[in-house]
């Protein structure tokens, strides 16, 4: 059991390898793209709405970019593990390994990806004074509990591509959606009050949020926040993982 | 007539859906004044700058802003058109992205004013309104207030104006609707000074009542912004108003959900429908193996009974791996329905019909520790889907292997290649992706590369690789391993130019001598005939014949020729 652990963790590795230096295999900047895109989003989005904003949010380039990573993280794991199956077709029907490992291998992409965007993120924070508290511990929990999240969405869009094509656009539609519904760019408080109750179900805001209250606002996220993530965070995860163990082998019919 | 209302209506819904989802974009134009506020002295003019935008850099041909403000203050000087009644009017045709606009005004006595933006609209050079937002609609004019007309107590009504002090000039008052009268008393702080009050018949609603206190340099003015409430009305009426604009949204809200929810429940209840379909399937299969053996046996190969005896049926030995009636069918829909709409339409019509493809129909046999087993059979006869149950890869429709998983290696070639990397990564990768650790594949690598004769290229990217180049190190990372203890070929020995073929041939037969129980698929007779110790002949799915390789590579080559 431990050996069989350790080898799909070399898998897995050897995938994430794979799809990163695939990613940027034909850009010359490569890897940093992954600190400049945020970057660079960010300094557009903060030349549109900083004015806008500047009332309501103060530090709006930090806010703005908390959300953002983060996002980034969601959008980009469940995109691209959705497809997975598909891909990598050919080698699921010729080798036998566990078809989790492709989905996460994935998954842990779009999470390498974010660690280098916590590059420039770090970069902000310093640029903009933020200084560091004991309260940016939490944070890598949060993160934590939002990839499980991740991983159950992208578990679970990766079984459904198998079965509808249609899926793959009527989610990139859908994360449009979501992205509005998440408070990236504007405060919670400019909307209507049963729309903001509609966002605050959002289970990305409710990261989202967690995220900036320590390392924006200085807070330990609340009890009920720490409940809600997590229970977001463990249930979409066995939710997927159900899923997926329950069509492993029907979608090697259908592929 | 039916098919086509319920394609109307899917694709309403479908429009609805995506129309609620459409991000609004907001362009325009937007107006803001110079400064925060002005502060100046009595009879002094001032100029008012008023700045109009626009935010995404497209040209404004035309606008027009209508400025407001207090008579009783203010004087309008120049600038613009005068509107009358305290409004200015500013407009101006040039095609411009951002314009400043001077306003001449004059203070006529002391207090607290403000000018504001009544309308503002803005036209781009197509004619179109731009939607115009205004960032500040009311500027503060503070004109410092003279000393000699100042009043030192004011009360309306008999009450004191709550806040009141003497420097400023403005406030706020509320009155119930019973009061249609002013009553305002004000104490002067100057002897000399008089007093004048506008009209003091109030409205319903918004009232001002300018107080006038002349004195010393000249006047001041006090603004009294008078509210009188409204007639008591109905409560319900006025709750309704105030309902009705949320009430809109919560119902698109309420659609926009519902819309998601029921396609969540077709995509949920088309899946479950599918499973219990196929379920019941299996069963009344089940039901009938028998038959389907004796099909298989009574089929055109008579003589395969005769030969299933023959093999060395080993008393007593277990075999490594056994196939004992194995099915494998596929549903394939006979309308090819690649989406989920025409998935619910056909659903709806229960027209969703499945084609069976049997891949594999009752297939056995036993392979034993040491033997060499070739299967042979035309394109699309169901080998490779047999090698792939054998391997694990695809689990059978029913029927069962038993074999132990974690001793087969599955050799295919180049499957987990990734063309943009590296031979080194690959190599990596790939031996990752069939099952080795690191630590192996760091000993074992200059081996592959020497294998592979590929010294040298192993920093070059695999898609500058010739085919036969790829193939070769895949078969090197491949057979690496010593003699794994059941090795299954998929078309690997016609690899490569001459020489490493007769290389890639030795090396199996290594492997095959280090213990190895191997299968073999191949087109190739001669290296079924040369290597096999039993040969399994799969046609149409089916068990053909099973035997020595002479005999059935001879009478497969028959058939052949009967064709």
């Amino acid at each position: 059991m431990k050996r069989q652990t350790k080898e799909y963790f070399f898998v897995l590795k050897e995938l994430v390898g794979r799809e990163i230096k695939r990613k940027y295999a034909r850009s010359y900047l490569g890897i940093l793209w992954s600190v400049l895109n945020p970057l660079l989003s960010m300094a557009v989005l903060s030349l549109i709405f900083s004015y806008i904003f500047s009332r309501s949010i103060e530090n709006f380039p930090i806010y703005y970019l908390t959300g953002y990573v983060l996002w980034l993280l969601f959008s980009e794991a469940t995109r691209s593990a959705m497809t997975v199956l598909v891909d990598n077709k050919q080698l699921l029907i010729k080798v036998r390994m566990p078809k989790q490992v492709l989905a996460l291998s994935r998954i842990f992409t779009a999470f390498a990806n974010f660690l280098y965007s916590l590059i420039a993120f770090a970069l902000m924070l310093i640029v903009f004074r933020m200084a560091p508290s004991i309260h940016l511990l939490a944070f890598p929990l949060v993160v934590a509990l939002m990839l499980l999240f991740c991983i159950g969405v992208g578990y679970i869009l990766s079984i459904v591509y198998v079965f509808f094509g249609d899926v793959k656009h009527l989610y990139s539609v859908i994360l449009t959606l979501w992205m509005y519904m998440s408070a990236l760019f504007y405060p919670v408080d400019i909307l209507p009050e049963y729309v903001q109750r509609i966002i605050n179900i959002n289970p990305i805001y409710s990261y989202v949020e967690a995220a900036r209250e320590c390392i924006m606002y200085h807070h330990f996220p609340s009890g009920i926040m720490w409940l809600e993530m997590a229970a977001w965070g463990t249930g979409v995860f066995l939710l997927g993982l159900y899923i997926f163990r329950k069509n492993e082998n029907k979608i090697m019919q259908r592929l | 007539m039916t098919e086509k209302k319920k394609r109307c209506l899917l694709l309403l819904a479908v429009f609805a859906v995506g129309l609620s989802l459409i991000p609004e974009r907001v362009f325009g134009a937007s107006a803001r004044f110079d400064r925060d506020s002005y502060d100046i002295v009595i009879r002094e003019d001032f100029y008012v700058g008023v700045y109009i935008e626009e935010g995404s850099g497209e040209d404004i041909d035309e606008f027009e802003i209508r400025l407001g403000y207090d008579e009783n203050l203010l004087e309008y000087v120049q600038g613009g058109t005068s509107g009358g009644g305290g409004t200015v009017v500013i407009d101006d045709t040039e095609a411009i992205t951002d314009a400043r606009n001077l306003l001449i005004f004059r203070s006529v006595a002391g207090g607290q004013t403000s000018i504001t933006v009544e309308s503002a609209e803005a036209y781009d050079s197509s004619g179109a309104a731009l939607e115009t937002t205004v960032s500040v609609t009311a500027v503060p004019v503070n004109i410092e207030m003279e000393e000699e007309a100042l009043i030192e107590s004011l009360s309306v009504n008999g009450t004191p104006v709550e806040g009141f002090s003497p420097e400023t000039s403005v406030y706020s008052v509320t009155v119930p609707y019973e009061t249609d009268e002013l009553q305002v008393e004000a104490a002067l702080a100057d002897e000399d000074a008089s007093l004048e009050v506008s009209d003091t018949a109030l409205e319903v609603g918004q009232n001002t009542v300018y107080i006038t206190v002349s004195g010393g340099n000249g006047p001041n003015v006090y603004t009294l912004n008078v509210t009188r409430a409204e007639e008591p009305p109905a409560p319900v009426a006025s709750r309704e108003e105030e309902e009705e604009p949320v009430k809109d949204y919560v119902l698109l809200a309420v659609v926009a959900t519902t819309a998601v929810l029921v396609t969540l429940g077709i995509i949920v209840m088309a899946l479950t429908r599918k499973n219990r379909r196929a379920r019941t399937d299996m069963k009344s299969r089940e039901r009938r193996p028998e038959t389907g053996i004796r099909q298989a046996g009574t089929g055109p190969g008579p003589d395969m009974t005769a030969e299933m005896d023959a093999p060395r049926i080993r008393a007593g030995e277990r075999p490594v791996i056994s196939v004992q009636n194995v099915c494998m069918y596929f549903q394939i829909a006979t309308q090819n329905v690649s989406g989920i709409k025409e998935f619910a339409i056909q659903k709806l019509k229960g027209k969703m019909r499945y084609r069976e493809l049997r891949a594999l129909d009752h297939v056995s046999f036993d392979v034993y520790k040491g033997e060499v087993v070739g299967i042979i059979g035309t394109n699309g006869s169901g080998k490779s889907t047999l090698l792939k149950i054998v391997s694990g890869a695809l689990k059978p429709s029913f029927g069962k292997v038993e074999v132990d998983r974690s001793k087969v290696q599955l050799l295919t070639l180049g499957t987990g290649f990734d063309m943009e990397l590296t031979a080194r990564e690959n190599v990596y990768l790939n031996g990752a992706i069939i099952g080795y650790s690191k630590d192996f594949i760091d000993s074992r690598y200059d081996d592959i590369v020497k294998f592979a004769e590929l010294e040298g290229f192993m920093d070059e990217k695999v898609k500058n690789f010739s085919s036969g180049m790829v193939s070769r190190l895949g078969f090197a990372i491949a057979t690496i391993e010593d003699a794994p203890e059941i090795l299954i070929l998929d078309e690997v020995l016609s690899v490569g130019d001459e020489f490493f073929r007769k290389k890639s041939l030795t090396r199996i037969k290594e492997m095959i001598h280090g213990g190895s129980t191997v299968l073999i698929v191949s087109h190739s007779m001669s290296t079924i005939k040369e290597n096999c110790s039993k040969v399994v002949w799969i046609e149409k799915g089916r068990l053909r014949m099973a035997g020595p390789p002479d005999k059935v590579c001879e009478a497969y080559s028959h058939q052949n020729d009967e064709r």
